[in-house]
């Protein structure tokens, strides 16, 4: 199954316009956050992706079982869920935010495989950067 | 009767010239008639009859010959006294009596009688030669009656000679016991004139008036009418360019002797109201001049008979008046160099007194001597060439006069020309004033003027003046010299105040620099550094308050300020503009004396705070400005240099304590933050060896792999690809993942966004472990900006004082966070609804926690950290308020935030 996932990036290419073919599937985030003005923020600068917000950890597991997501962004009060995800899907790319960054969270995110470790900044484009430095990457990879 | 000296010597004169008489003239009678002015009486002291026989003083004392009232308008011979008598015809006395209307009837009638008058110099008769022959008609011819008239005058002459040496007598007498006693007072010396005039004169109605110039009031210290003594209470007056007053006004006015000829015409002609009916029928009123001042008056009068004084009896009365001038004079005198004695003891006796005493004793020992309704004591700096009026009289109140710099009035003119001025009239009050650059300060010309400058040493203290403003010579030399010999002794007692007090203001400047090295050595904390500096400020100078702005001369910008002697922090706002930041810049003290006067030095504060003076004193150490001091005054206040020097030494050793203290600061801070950041890095570092390391077994391992598994199946090449791939990309990740605080320092922060995670956090947290006590309601304001800044240390500040407050309402309550805008600032306010914070918790809440490795150690370096952030982007921290109902904690961020770096 972590084949079949790591295979998958070969058919795809990413879309940032959305002007693509629509026979392309859009590449898929799971936000795990709770801070409302956050997620109306990254629903919006990252619009070339199809976005699922999980408020909390057992939505987040819900969704996760039943759908397919290329990329985690989890708020770092959500380091339980990425507990669980990095176990029962050790496959998946995930980054953490977080409004307060400290020492022991940022090597606690990285220990659990995060890609990323990186402040809640509303600036234009930091959070796409982001983003778009952590899935081309695995893309290249290909 | 008793005979005195001098009419033993007058019976003589006219015995020598009754031997005479007998040789030429026939008569039954020859008589000398007197007129006894001490008692308005007539008496005979000679009389012979024409046998021979000369009457002596049994015979004198009784029957026609006794002494007897004096009522010259009714009675003859006596109408012979009246100045304008004419000589009667001496052989038809009875036509003479009827022509004149004199009803006489004596027990003999004369038949003829010779009779002349003894006329005194000026036409008063002291009485007359009268020989009589009581049996013929026509006995004297004109032979006779010329000789006659020519002995009665030779006999006045000698008669008016005899009197005036023997009035000069008594007045030399007078003299010899005024200078015999020299300190007689005012009234004994009087009561002696009285006594003494008496020999000479009728002083059965006598006055003498004292004159107050100053307060323009007349008193008695003696009168008698009809011989007794009276108790005439002191009256007011006023003194005009013309009569109008009385009598008594007019000699006082003309500074000259009075003494109508018909005083009821006098009123009439000057068109003046008598005040006392009825009005006498003589009057004598002579000046007490003490120079040109007039110190009283001495009058006589005579109710009964006009014309009554002579040129001699005013020549007499003039020569009693001046001894008593003299006198009244030396007795001031002595009066009032006891008073100028008393203040020289007692300003030597005091040496710790201050300012304000000395010039109230000079003041209490001045009113004693002259008129001090109006006075003033200016002192002189010269270093700002200033005058100053501590001291202000006017009109008996005190006044407060603004200091003044370069003027032109008679102060002025005394520091520069070191000379006293006494001017004594209105003219040359005005004539004074007509010089180029002079100028009037107290806006109306005045009539009595006098100052005199107060000199220690080769310098001008000051000027101690007094004046009138309607009277005119109220001052006279006596008065200067006294002012001046008091001012010498002021000068020295002021200057011996200033330079005790200079010491002790360098004492108290040695130990206030002392103290403040000391607790510099014992504390190198900034706050109480900065505050001690304010603190000493103020205290120096005895100002109101003092505020202190550290400024950071690297960004440009204040942070905040420090007060002592009103409150203990006051917030203010980052800038590198305005009124403190040019004296930052400039680099050099400015010192204030009066805001109204320079409104161009009007920093906002003083108008705010009422502060009418202030100086401004930068910290400059190693040539950069560390900020500015203000010493401030609610009343105008004058730098005097001493203060200017103390000040600017303070600053200078205020500079080089703010300025360790600063640096001790930094580092502590610095080393703190690096300690932080290199344990990041450590861990950072470990971390990236770690997984290095087994990157560095993965790779040669998967080669090793490769070489034993069929590498023909082309889906186990790929798998072995994509591991490869994947492997190398993470060990990149790895390695771009360094320094993440260098990463996290500069975001662009949503405030609000922030507030709802952590409140959020914080509520789970607290839910989970205390139950729903506690309510929380956010209001976010919907204009909060985002903004540039370290989020981590906003952040930490917000979750630190949540905690506090949820830490404070164990027992529930309300937690309300509200975000809003204010001056450019984005406030966030935290309130609880705990008991408060206690006052030692208070001071330490944002202090500095001593370093330490143990667990949790570090936790409360936080708040420390991240209000020295704030501060440091000219934001803040603190409480706003504390109470058993509830605390309010507020934080405050520029919304400009930080500029990124680079």
């Amino acid at each position: 199954m972590r084949l079949e996932q790591l295979c998958s990036f070969k058919f795809q290419h990413l879309d940032w316009s959305g002007k693509g073919s629509h026979a392309m599937k859009k590449l898929r985030i799971l936000i795990i956050d709770s801070e409302p003005r956050w997620i109306d923020f990254a629903k919006n600068e990252l619009s070339p992706f199809e976005i699922v917000v999980a408020p909390d950890t057992k939505t987040a597991l819900a969704e996760l079982e039943d759908d397919q997501f290329d990329l985690v962004i989890a708020s770092s009060r959500r380091l339980d869920a990425l507990e669980i995800i990095a176990r029962e899907y050790s496959d998946k790319l995930f980054i953490v935010t977080t409004v307060h960054p400290t020492t022991q969270e940022a090597l606690a995110a990285y220990r659990l495989g995060a890609m990323r470790y990186f402040p809640k900044s509303f600036r234009q484009q930091d959070l796409l950067n982001h983003v778009s430095e952590v899935i081309p990457a695995s893309v290249n990879a290909q | 009767m008793e005979i005195t000296e001098t009419q033993k010597k007058e019976i003589r004169i006219f015995e020598q010239v009754l031997d005479h008489v007998v040789k030429i003239i026939p008569f039954d009678r020859f008589y000398v008639a007197l007129y006894d002015r001490r008692n308005a009486s007539l008496y005979f002291p000679v009389v012979q009859l024409g046998d021979g026989t000369k009457l002596t003083l049994p015979e004198l004392e009784d029957g026609l010959w006794s002494p007897r009232p004096f009522v010259p308008d009714e009675q003859w011979p006596d109408c012979l006294l009246r100045p304008d008598a004419q000589i009667p015809n001496h052989n038809d006395p009875q036509t003479w009596l009827a022509d004149n209307q004199i009803d006489y009837q004596p027990a003999s009638f004369p038949r003829s009688w010779l009779i002349a008058p003894l006329k005194a110099r000026g036409g008063a008769v002291m009485g007359a030669l009268v020989a009589e022959d009581l049996h013929r008609e026509r006995a004297y011819g004109v032979d006779l009656q010329t000789w006659f008239t020519a002995a009665a005058n030779r006999v006045a002459g000698t008669l008016s000679s005899l009197r005036l040496v023997e009035s000069l007598r008594v007045v030399n007498r007078v003299g010899q016991q005024l200078t015999a006693g020299a300190r007689q007072s005012v009234v004994e010396i009087l009561e002696l004139i009285h006594t003494e005039a008496g020999q000479l004169m009728d002083t059965r109605n006598m006055f003498v008036a004292l004159y107050d110039a100053g307060r323009q009031q007349l008193s008695f210290p003696l009168a008698y009418f009809n011989g007794d003594p009276q108790n005439w209470k002191a009256r007011d007056l006023a003194i005009g360019d013309k009569p109008g007053g009385g009598l008594t006004e007019e000699v006082i006015r003309t500074r000259q002797t009075l003494c109508p000829t018909n005083v009821a015409k006098w009123y009439t002609d000057n068109q003046i109201e008598p005040k006392v009916l009825p009005v006498p029928k003589s009057w004598l009123g002579m000046p007490l001049l003490s120079g040109e001042r007039v110190l009283g008056v001495i009058a006589l009068q005579n109710d009964e008979v006009q014309g009554l004084y002579s040129i001699d009896d005013q020549e007499i009365l003039q020569a009693m008046a001046s001894q008593v001038s003299a006198a009244m004079a030396n007795a001031q005198l002595v009066e009032r160099l006891q008073a100028v004695n008393e203040v020289g003891k007692q300003l030597a006796s005091g040496i710790q007194f201050g300012e304000n005493e000395i010039l109230n004793l000079v003041y209490e020992q001045a009113k004693r001597l002259m008129d001090t309704n109006n006075m003033y004591v200016a002192l002189y700096d010269a270093s700002i060439d200033t005058v100053r009026f501590p001291f202000m009289l006017i009109n008996g109140k005190t006044e407060k006069v603004e200091p003044r710099s370069g003027g032109g009035g008679r102060t002025e003119w005394i520091i520069q020309n070191r000379e006293p001025i006494l001017i004594k009239t209105k003219e040359e009050d005005e004539k004074w004033y007509e010089e180029p650059g002079r100028k009037e300060y107290i806006g109306k010309l005045l009539v009595s003027w006098m100052g005199v400058p107060m000199i220690s040493g080769d310098h001008v203290v000051g000027v101690i003046a007094v004046y009138h403003e309607t009277a005119a010579y109220v001052y006279n030399e006596d008065d200067l010299k006294v002012l001046q010999t008091m001012a010498g002794q002021v000068a020295a007692a002021l200057e011996n105040a200033r330079l005790l007090r200079q010491e002790q203001q360098k004492a108290a400047q040695l130990a206030a620099l002392q103290k403040i090295g000391m607790r510099l050595t014992s504390q190198l904390e900034l706050t109480e550094v900065l505050g001690l500096i304010a603190q000493y400020a103020y205290e120096f100078v005895s100002a109101d308050f003092a505020t202190l702005f550290p400024y950071d001369p690297e960004k440009g910008r204040f942070g905040v300020g420090i007060r002592k002697g009103k409150l203990d922090m006051l917030p203010s706002t980052p800038s590198d503009k305005g009124y403190t930041a040019d004296i930052a810049k400039a680099k050099r003290p400015v010192f204030v004396s009066d805001v109204e006067h320079e409104p161009h030095t009007k920093a906002t504060f003083s108008t705010a705070e009422g502060v009418k003076s202030y100086a401004a004193i930068p910290l400059v150490s190693k040539e950069k400005s560390l900020g500015v001091l203000y010493v401030n005054f609610i009343e105008p206040h004058i730098f005097v240099e001493n203060e200017k020097r103390a000040l600017e030494l303070l600053a200078n050793q205020a500079a080089v304590a703010f300025e360790n203290a600063r640096l001790y600061d930094q580092s502590r801070s610095e080393a703190i933050a690096a300690k932080q950041l290199s344990t990041l890095g450590t861990a950072m570092a470990t971390l990236r060896h770690r997984i290095n390391n087994t990157f560095s077994i993965i790779l040669p391992n998967l080669t090793r792999l490769r070489s034993r598994v069929d590498m023909s199946d082309a889906t186990i090449s790929e798998i072995f690809d994509i591991i490869e791939r994947n492997t190398q990309y993470t060990s990149r990740i790895i390695e771009r993942i360094q320094e993440p605080l260098r990463e996290i320092e500069h975001v662009s922060v949503d405030v609000n966004s922030v507030l709802n995670d952590i409140v959020d956090e914080a509520r789970e947290t607290w839910a989970a472990s205390h139950g729903h006590l506690v309510s929380v309601t956010l209001s976010l304001g919907p204009s909060v900006p985002f903004v540039s800044a370290p989020i981590g240390q906003i952040a930490e500040i917000f979750r630190n004082l949540i905690d506090n407050a949820y830490r404070a309402m164990e027992q529930g309550g309300e937690l309300r966070v509200i975000s809003y805008m204010s001056d450019g600032f984005i406030c966030i306010s935290i309130q609880d609804t705990g008991p408060g914070i206690s006052p030692d918790i208070q001071s330490r809440l944002f202090e500095k926690p001593v370093p330490s490795d143990q667990p949790g150690g570090g936790a409360g370096l936080g708040l420390w950290l991240a209000r020295l952030m704030l501060q440091s982007i000219g934001g803040d921290v603190k409480i706003e308020t504390t109470n058993a109902s509830g605390t309010t904690m507020l934080v405050q961020v520029p919304a400009s935030g930080l500029v990124r770096e680079g």
